[in-house]
């Protein structure tokens, strides 16, 4: 597992307070959910996975 | 879209946080079943890796093939290297650009560094409310296969919409999904 890495000035312009200003939550738990696959007519293919 | 959940415990209703916009895809509706398919993959999953050095601004792997597409997919290639990362550019990831994949990563790696080992990462083909499902089952009505597996992922997606809290999710013998309370 590779380090995550975060530079200081990034940390400090992304507070968590920024993204929902009324919330507070310990960040313990997350979950992503992707709804939402449609197809669409002119997709850019990537040269190399990943 | 791709929405981002988040609660205090695990036996906390989550709320959402945010949605990003997925900006490109590839393949058609339908889980991915072997390497080269082009197919995004359909089902519960793991964010598994960070990579901060993607060729896409950042990444985080997503834990394809899980057990049910080793068992319903390609036994001898099924593919992997599935990723949510930068640019808008895919074969069978999931990209949401520079600027969405780093507040994800941000809020996944404080997730990690909070205690998480691996965040759930679930995939649908649509929003699998009734009505959306049952206009993806009328549209698909030729394929019955495809659809009991929407209708099995549906039984996830409901039960999250019930009251937000995430089911225990395993595996049973011929690929399906099983779900219990938290």
């Amino acid at each position: 597992m590779k380090k995550v890495g975060y530079s200081s000035a990034f940390s400090s312009q992304l507070r968590f307070g920024q993204i929902l200003p009324h919330a507070r939550f310990s960040m313990h738990n997350l979950l992503i959910r992707v709804s939402g696959l449609r197809p669409k007519k002119k997709t850019l293919v990537a040269k190399t996975f990943q | 879209m791709l929405e981002v959940w988040a609660a205090d415990r695990a036996n906390q209703p989550y709320t959402l946080l945010k949605t990003f916009r997925i900006c490109a895809t590839s393949g058609e509706l339908g889980p991915k079943r072997r390497y080269g398919d082009g197919q995004v993959p359909e089902g519960f999953y793991l964010i598994d890796q960070f990579n901060p050095e993607s060729n896409y601004y950042l990444s985080l792997h997503v834990s394809y093939p899980n057990s049910s597409d080793r068992i319903l997919g390609s036994h001898s290639n099924p593919g992997g290297d599935i990723f949510v990362h930068g640019n808008c550019v895919t074969i069978g990831c999931l990209p949401i650009t520079d600027d969405g994949i780093k507040e994800v990563y941000w809020l996944a790696a404080l997730s990690r560094q909070s205690g998480e080992k691996s965040i759930p990462i679930w995939i649908f083909p649509t929003r699998l409310n009734d009505e959306a499902f049952r206009a993806l089952a009328q549209k698909r009505r030729q394929e019955a296969e495809m659809v009991a597996f929407w209708g099995n992922l549906k039984q996830g997606f409901d039960l999250f919409a019930r009251d937000h809290r995430v089911p225990q999710i395993s595996v049973a013998h011929d690929g399906r999904y099983q779900f219990a309370a938290p």
